[in-house]
């Protein structure tokens, strides 16, 4: 297995230990143990029902799993309120999007910053993330029902930005966009990552796209972690394998 | 306009808004006489109490019972709005005759068209109206009022952009509980504080079905319309069939009224 590049800190923003949830009878996590660097992009891969969407809804406190714990920042989040999370500085930019439809545009982001309490930082993020994506400063005062679905991912997205966060969780960027749309998305997610140090991990069914700008990756399958390594080392293994 | 809040927050529906109501009534009543307070503060101390039991109601009944079937929790605070109306009956037939609230200028008023326009009622119309043009502010610019909006509508999202769910939950019980409290303090001003006002509250009912149970502003149209219908039918009908034209109406209206309003979503 190959070692991380140097240039990511070392210090830890998520570790996940031993991770388990099952629905019913049927085990969605087996066991699932991996770590995230502050400022670093990893990318999840795994087949359609590996667990990727689940191992994220366990992150962000929307399921609780039966075993292991979740630590962010150094403390203990297993099974915290959603909405403390997200103050904690984890968002979750969830597949299908979680946006308030019948509200605008500028609603939508408002309630994406609802748990800061610093009005300027607040006023500062929302230029920022019209910078990352000035359709949004276009189509402010649109509903978000009304946008087409690159827009409604750059809104999640910016949503997830505006509450200040450390990390990142964002699922199937992909996912229902054509190639040139989902490049453009991340290019976006490179810069966020590179100016405000935001970390990503990045749930993909398609290797190709996410991994290619991720430092570092894991292979989810059957809700446990079958493979780990730099990208450029999964790359070369996926290739052969496929 | 409280059913409607709840209708969107839980799709179920409150059939305690009545009780609410009449309780709202009765506790500034009982301040003012047997309290001996000024009618301003009972009425303050009776909004409190029912803030307080919208609340409580949230908290102790329905939110043990999330994900349970919508009709399990109407039929639940229906039950919990009759016994709250049973025991309220009992306690306040030994030591309250039902009387209407000290109202300032009862003797005022002034005759337009030759109908008889009493001051309560103009100050009931003046606060409702204050009240829905404050409301209909709130959720529109404030921001927990957009998000009380925001969490009525999607869940899922709320919980994923960190919205306060548990909290916006309970708060969407107590303003439903404040309307209705409000609406009983202005009712009593010129009706009896007895059992009756809470059957005339349950007719929030028909109004918000005629508004489709969707949003506020058609739930003060249905209002209206109930006003008018009743305007019209009630010198018509026996006392024992008052109550029956707001409620046919409903029948009649609320698949129109669902299906004209599907268009549109949102609360407001």
């Amino acid at each position: 297995m190959s070692q991380r590049p140097p240039a990511i800190s070392d210090q830890p923003v998520l570790t996940l230990a031993d991770l388990a949830l099952r629905y019913g009878s049927r085990a969605a996590l087996r066991g699932v143990s991996l770590q995230l660097h502050r400022g670093e992009i990893a990318v999840l891969l795994g087949h359609r029902g590996a667990g990727k969407t689940t191992l994220l809804h366990t992150l962000s406190g929307m399921q609780t799993p039966h075993r292991g714990t979740v630590i962010f920042k150094g403390e203990d989040i297993t099974g915290m309120d959603p909405s403390l999370i997200v103050a904690q500085g984890l968002s979750h930019v969830a597949q299908p999007r979680a946006l308030f439809t019948h509200l605008s545009t500028n609603d939508n982001l408002r309630m994406g910053a609802y748990t800061r309490t610093d009005p300027h930082g607040v006023q500062q993020d929302m230029e920022a993330v019209r910078g990352y994506f000035p359709v949004l400063r276009e189509r402010a005062h649109h509903l978000a029902s009304e946008l087409f679905p690159q827009q409604q991912l750059m809104l999640a997205l910016a949503c997830a930005v505006m509450a200040s966060p450390d990390l990142i969780l964002l699922d199937e960027p992909g996912a229902g966009l054509s190639h040139a749309h989902a490049h453009a998305v991340l290019e976006q997610v490179v810069r966020m990552n590179r100016e405000r140090g935001i970390a990503f991990l990045i749930a993909e069914t398609n290797p190709s796209a996410a991994l290619a700008l991720a430092d570092y990756g894991y292979v989810l399958n059957e809700g446990q972690v079958t493979r780990e390594g730099t990208s450029a080392s999964l790359r070369e293994e996926l290739h052969e394998t496929i | 306009m409280g059913i409607v809040l709840i209708y969107q927050a839980r799709q179920t529906i409150s059939l305690a808004q009545g009780e609410f109501m009449l309780m709202g009534a009765w506790i500034a009543l009982l301040g003012a006489t047997t309290g001996g307070l000024p009618y301003g503060l009972a009425a303050l101390v009776a909004l409190l109490v029912i803030a307080g039991m919208g609340w409580l109601m949230q908290r102790l009944v329905l939110r043990p019972l999330a994900g349970r079937p919508a009709w399990a929790l109407a039929l639940l605070t229906g039950a919990i709005a009759y016994g709250a109306r049973k025991v309220l009956l009992a306690v306040s037939s030994s030591n309250l005759p039902s009387t209407t609230l000290p109202s300032p200028d009862r003797e005022t008023g002034w005759t337009l068209a030759d109908a008889p326009v009493r001051i309560e009622y103009l100050v009931a119309i003046a606060i409702t109206v204050l009240v829905c043009g404050a409301l209909l502010a709130l959720f529109r610019f404030n921001k927990v009022g957009v998000a009380l909006r925001a969490a009525m509508h999607n869940r899922s999202a709320a919980h994923h952009m960190g919205l306060p769910v548990r909290h916006l939950d309970s708060a969407i019980w107590v303003l439903a509980a404040l309307l209705a409290g409000t609406a009983g303090l202005l009712l009593a001003t010129w009706t009896p504080v007895d059992a009756d006002m809470a059957s005339t509250g349950l007719k929030a009912l028909p109004a918000a079905l005629i508004g489709g149970l969707l949003r506020l502003r058609w739930a003060m149209v249905g209002g209206i319309v109930i006003g008018l219908i009743e305007a019209v039918t009630n010198p018509l009908l026996p006392d024992a069939w008052q109550n029956a034209p707001a409620y046919l109406a409903a029948l009649l209206l609320w698949p129109l009224a669902r299906r004209g309003y599907q268009g549109g979503k949102g609360v407001t």
